[in-house]
């Protein structure tokens, strides 16, 4: 009998020290989250496992880049009170072009979408225009920039920015002259044979993200580099124009892998995200850099570093947001002026019940309402997600 | 009426092969009668019945889950002929409106007093310990307490099936200085019905 109290009264200690160990960094309780989820709306036809890399509007259409090119009228009902539905777009060529990157740009008097397509090996490639105004939806048969162009082995992202001067389609090259070296090409019409090398911009990585100024300033972001320009771009072999500031940023003994950079219209400040769960503030288009080093702490519950991507500000009903983008953890909220990023309410919102929670945020994309801003998030392998923030609390929608 | 009377002739039908079972074929019967130091080893597998949570600031509200799966292994020894004492150790599964997985694995002590009505045992038991639940990336360890109890019919001297009905219990506390708050807490209720088969050795 001794023998049997022993092991249960063993079993009872056990069972004592898990309660104390019993702890969690969850910003919501495991039962309360079920209690209060809500059944996430998706009566789109779009897949649900897509890659979205990128996502622009133009002609009343949106459009997102993911592999194939797909497309929906920007009204969510037709006019027989359907839901609208996406469609796909026919790649170029017959060699299973892909594409994760696209831009609307109106270089030559007529707003196009430029896409940059790439095949599987990626040897081939190019920036292919599609006419939204068009009866027919299709990719031009033809690049207008490409691995056809002396020097260029293959095309990476696509961009649109002001120099203080022009307006430039920007595109991110792998170059062919020299072995395992990037650089950027611009045009200011979009037009077959108009585009140049942008000088300075040749790098070991290809550019990921590019952010402007309202005084023609422009950071080209790499995974290594935050590149500012701020007199204007030159196409001479000039590359002192352009300044290397990631040694600026405060970084000691550490080799991160930048994300995303991003100014915020509103204050002007420039934000630069890393694979650490750091974030970057700089004053003056990176003359000055501040770092929250602390950033990811509330964020995971394993309180594991968040791998920050790419970032967009968002109108939550006169309080901007900065809404940054992470690997496998969803997004963060981070208020524009400071740096304390939270989860999203998880009391009020759909948000922490959706695979959104646990996705990998290759790219949002802001489409200013009326009633407040549409915010879509473009994931890895999760399709396209969609939220309208207009004050009340966001609910989101699978497109 | 004659509901009732077909329902009582058709569990009559069905007990006879039990009953039968008090001759082994030779002509000899078996008692079962378990002493100190006798154990058993048992596997259940069955239904699990999402009930409600409270503890909300809205009172008791649906579980939100739906039907799922349960299932444990037992195993228990004798202190007397009609007390056990054992462990268990157990899981569950079922489904948010939105398909995510909760996962409870409960670890428990248990205790069981047994009717016998022979051919069969009517085991009532309680059982206490920890529950490990898993929703996503979010984790927790709550008390855990079950109570129910089991219809055992003995095929054998050493094997018994049937099956159980156990209420769950499981109160899940946050304390006002975690992340969640003390608002998180919820009272977690759930049913399981399972079949068991039971070895006696």
């Amino acid at each position: 009998m001794r023998r049997y109290i022993s092991a249960v009264a063993g079993m009872a200690l056990v069972v004592l020290v898990g309660f104390l160990a019993s702890c969690t960094q969850s910003p919501i309780g495991l039962f309360e989250s079920i209690e209060l989820e809500q059944k996430i709306i998706d009566d789109r036809d779009l897949d649900n496992e897509l890659l979205v890399g990128g996502m622009t509007e133009s002609g009343g259409y949106y459009f997102i880049a993911a592999a194939t090119l797909w497309t929906r009228d920007v009204d969510e009902m037709d006019a027989e009170g359907l839901l609208t539905q996406w469609a796909s777009i026919t790649p170029p060529g017959a060699s299973n072009f892909t594409t994760s990157s696209l831009v609307t740009f109106d270089g030559s008097g007529t707003e196009l979408i430029y896409a940059a397509y790439s095949s599987q090996d990626g040897t081939e490639g190019g920036v292919y225009t599609v006419d939204p105004a068009a009866d027919a939806v299709q990719v031009a048969t033809d690049p207008v920039f490409g691995t056809d162009v002396d020097g260029v082995a293959g095309v990476g992202k696509v961009f649109v920015a002001n120099d203080g001067t022009d307006t430039y389609l920007l595109v991110a090259v792998k170059k062919s002259d020299v072995t395992s070296r990037y650089s950027v090409y611009a045009s200011t019409t979009g037009d077959a044979g108009t585009f140049a090398e942008v000088a300075g911009t040749e790098r070991n990585l290809p550019v990921i993200d590019v952010a402007e100024n309202a005084a023609g300033a422009i950071g080209f972001l790499t995974e290594k580099a935050v590149l500012i320009d701020s007199d204007g771009l030159d196409f001479a072999p000039d590359p002192t124009t352009i300044t290397d500031v990631a040694a600026t940023l405060g970084i000691v003994d550490r080799q991160p892998v930048f994300g995303g950079i991003y100014l915020h219209p509103a204050t002007g400040t420039l934000w630069v995200t890393d694979n650490e769960g750091y974030l970057y503030q700089g004053a003056n288009f990176g003359a000055t850099w501040s770092a929250n080093t602390a950033a990811h702490l509330v964020s995971t519950s394993d309180e594991s570093p968040l791998q920050f991507a790419d970032l967009v500000a968002v109108d939550n009903g006169g309080t901007d947001l900065l809404v940054v983008g992470t690997e496998g953890h969803g997004y963060r909220e981070l208020d524009a002026l400071d740096f304390s990023p939270t989860t999203p309410a998880a009391e009020v919102s759909n948000y922490q019940a959706s695979e959104l929670a646990q996705a990998t945020i290759l790219t949002f994309y802001v489409d200013e309402g009326a009633t407040g801003d549409f915010l879509f998030a473009g994931t890895s392998n999760l399709g396209l997600w969609k939220v309208l923030y207009g004050g009340d609390p966001p609910q989101w929608i699978r497109e | 009426m004659r509901k009732a009377f077909l329902l009582i002739t058709l569990i009559t039908i069905l007990l006879v092969p039990a009953f039968a079972q008090d001759d082994d074929g030779n002509g000899e019967l078996f008692v079962p009668v378990y002493s100190l130091g006798d154990q058993t080893l048992r596997i259940n597998l069955g239904t699990f019945f999402p009930l409600f949570f409270f503890g909300g600031p809205d009172g008791p509200a649906p579980a939100n889950l739906t039907l799922g799966g349960a299932g444990s292994l037992v195993w228990e020894s004798y202190l007397s002929s009609t007390i056990t004492i054992g462990v268990e150790v157990g899981g569950s599964f079922s489904f948010t409106p939105n398909f995510r997985t909760l996962f409870m694995l409960p670890i428990a002590v248990r205790g069981s007093y047994i009717f016998n009505l022979y051919p069969f045992e009517i085991p009532v038991t309680l059982a206490a310990g920890m529950n490990f639940s898993r929703l996503s990336d979010i984790q927790k360890i709550d008390p855990f307490v079950k109570a129910g109890g089991s219809f055992l019919w003995n095929y054998s001297s050493q094997w018994a099936f049937g099956g159980n009905l156990f209420y769950w219990f499981v109160p899940q506390i946050y304390l006002a200085t975690s992340p969640a708050g003390a608002d998180a807490t919820r009272y977690g209720n759930f049913l399981e019905f399972t079949l068991s088969a039971l070895y006696h050795f």
